[in-house]
């Protein structure tokens, strides 16, 4: 619980972070898009590991 | 420890009697952690969690000896302390498991205390439904609201907000099971009731124009989605200064909406003002939460006022 308190971590955000990505794609920003889903994915990997 | 909590302990320590203390410690604390948290209370609720847990524990040591004795008079204000704090730590996505083993022991202790309808009991399946739906197990998550809606609708005649509620909450569940038209039936519902419950702006309204517009959108009704998202966004930016959570969830699909029409320029901002806000929101006074969790263990001192430095290790 400390390890995710530390790193802000939240399905929300991470559902945020996914979403933009997907903006961003579709504006043909595909670096920046795979740098959010990415960060997404491993947020998420967290939130499953803390359950 | 708080200084109300810390007077009640000091008043009692010539005569220690533990289950009297606990119970009144309960009384307090039931008081000063809030029911339904909403984000300005997350810094009074971080601030209380530790204290709360603790005695949470003992309080549920004492009830087990009452049970023992088969002494009657069972606190019905433990289990309403143990579903706050399991909404807390839902609300505030701390840990969702725990907040559902606190809804389910709250909703055993309900079970225990009363063989009829209860107003709180039926809170705590609707709060017990949420966690189950965040786990994925939508079946019991509609068993419990089912539950919880129709305790309602006993205690209540005609319009009512729990009922409201509880309908909306259900349509939820529906929708997850693939029920699309039963739970548009339901959201519609509880929209309407919610509207000739209140006037204007209010949190309730922009939650079901919320969860029917995600309905909507997947049976397919795109336009009327939007306007109904832009509708509850525009209320909870009337309703809400600042950050919260439901602000975010309709920027989020206010963006849903964007994308369908390919405006993706437009998405993005809204996109990206979501994700700011719940990074700012989520990120909150974590440091303290996390040491307060971090101090469940240790003893409490009563402050410098006290000459004797007594250990009320109780709590």
């Amino acid at each position: 619980m400390r390890q995710r308190l530390y790193q802000r971590d939240h399905p929300d955000v991470a559902m945020s972070l996914n979403n933009l990505a997907m903006d961003l794609r579709q504006l043909g920003e595909h670096e920046g898009a795979r740098e959010l889903a990415g960060e997404a994915l491993v947020m998420r990997r967290r939130l499953i590991d803390s359950q | 420890m708080h200084r109300l909590i810390q007077a009640v302990a000091l008043d009692h320590l010539a005569e220690p009697d533990r289950e009297q203390h606990i119970t009144k410690a309960v009384e307090l604390m039931v008081e000063l952690f809030p029911y339904d948290t909403q984000p300005d209370q997350w810094p009074q609720c971080a601030q209380l969690l530790a204290h709360a847990q603790t005695l949470i524990d003992h309080a549920r040591a004492v009830e087990a000896k009452r049970i023992r004795r088969q002494d009657a008079g069972q606190d019905p204000k433990l289990p309403r302390l143990v579903t706050s704090v399991g909404i807390y730590l839902h609300s505030r996505g701390l840990d969702s498991r725990l907040a559902r083993q606190m809804h389910e022991q709250a909703l055993f202790m309900y079970q225990q205390l009363y063989e009829g309808d209860h107003p709180d009991m039926a809170h705590c399946l609707v709060w017990l439904a949420i966690d189950l739906r965040e786990a994925g197990e939508h079946e019991r998550a509609r068993d419990v609201d089912e539950q919880a809606l129709a305790t309602r609708q006993r205690l209540y005649r005609g319009d009512q907000s729990d009922v409201a509620m509880s309908l909306n909450s259900l349509a939820i569940d529906l929708r997850q099971l693939g029920q699309h038209e039963r739970s548009r039936e339901l959201a519609e519902r509880a929209l309407a009731m919610r509207q000739r419950l209140y006037q204007g702006d209010h949190r309730d309204v922009a939650m079901s124009l919320n969860n029917l517009a995600v309905g909507l959108r997947q049976l397919g009704a795109h336009v009327r989605a939007r306007q109904l998202d832009e509708q509850a966004l525009a209320m909870r930016q009337r309703l809400y200064q600042g950050d919260h959570p439901e602000v975010a969830i309709s920027l989020s699909n206010v963006a849903v909406g964007l994308r369908e029409i390919e405006e993706y320029r437009r998405a993005r901002e809204l996109d990206e003002q979501a994700l700011a806000m719940r990074q700012r929101l989520y990120r909150g006074d974590h440091r303290n939460v996390a040491m307060s969790l971090n101090n469940v263990s240790r003893p409490w001192r009563c402050g410098s006022g006290c000459t004797n430095a007594i250990t009320l290790t109780w709590l």
